[in-house]
């Protein structure tokens, strides 16, 4: 089990490594977003990463067309191929086979990254402490993540 | 530009930096500035063929006290 502890001073942000599949990583800036479903990273890491979104094939009447999917955004619908990255890191914390969205989000933010639900999920606990200005980020143990794939895949 | 203009005039310019140290957590705190830029697609391809770089907004080092060398 891994215990990850960032201090943070207003908002709960971190740095992450995001791992390419063509080996590069990517430090970047992060905001934990529970309510975000999906991780979302700059459009321009994603390619550099080696992550082009594919071409997913669905059948509409005789037609193919790609796979967009239709993403709700606060600032409204937005289209886009997902991407599942290989890893995301966090110190000695690591989580594999990400499911995320490359987008941009808006520069003045000041942050390059969401870490919603498909990475959050991964995780044992996420705990956001504002008395001691604390992110706790705690992952499974190895013997944990296998009993959970197996009730997973029992349902 | 010197630190003190960067922090003070330009809070939203994007700064590709090196990590010299991290905390006990792995996480930066002491960055060697490579390249700054007003959109983060600017300091990404400045830095292109750089090893483990990594982006922040120079807004962050003024309001989490990191230490960036220019």
């Amino acid at each position: 089990m891994t215990k990850i502890v960032i201090p943070f001073k207003d908002i709960p942000t971190l740095f992450v490594k995001v791992v390419g599949k063509n080996g590069k990583q990517r430090e970047l800036r992060a905001v934990i977003d529970p309510a975000a479903q999906y991780v979302i990273i700059p459009k321009v890491d994603a390619l550099h990463l080696g992550y082009e979104p594919g071409f997913r094939e669905t059948l509409v009447g005789l037609s193919e067309e790609f796979g967009m999917m239709l993403a709700y955004t606060i600032a409204g619908p937005i289209e886009v191929l997902d991407i599942m990255i290989n890893e995301i890191r966090v110190a000695d914390l690591v989580v594999k086979d990400v499911l995320a969205l490359p987008h941009d989000i808006p520069m003045e933010t000041g942050v390059d990254v969401i870490l919603g639900h498909t990475f959050l999920s991964k995780l044992k606990a996420v705990v956001i402490d504002y008395e001691k200005k604390q992110l706790i980020l705690e992952d499974y143990t190895q013997q944990q993540t296998e009993s959970k794939e197996k009730s997973e895949d029992r349902v | 530009m010197d630190l003190k203009e960067l922090r003070e005039k330009y809070p939203n310019l994007w700064v590709a930096a090196r990590v010299l140290k991290r905390d006990e957590n792995g996480q930066p705190i002491d960055f060697e500035m490579l390249c700054v830029g007003p959109h983060r697609l600017a300091v990404r391809e400045k830095t292109l063929n750089e090893q483990d770089v990594c982006f922040l907004c120079a807004k962050d080092v003024i309001q989490e006290g990191w230490l960036l060398i220019l």
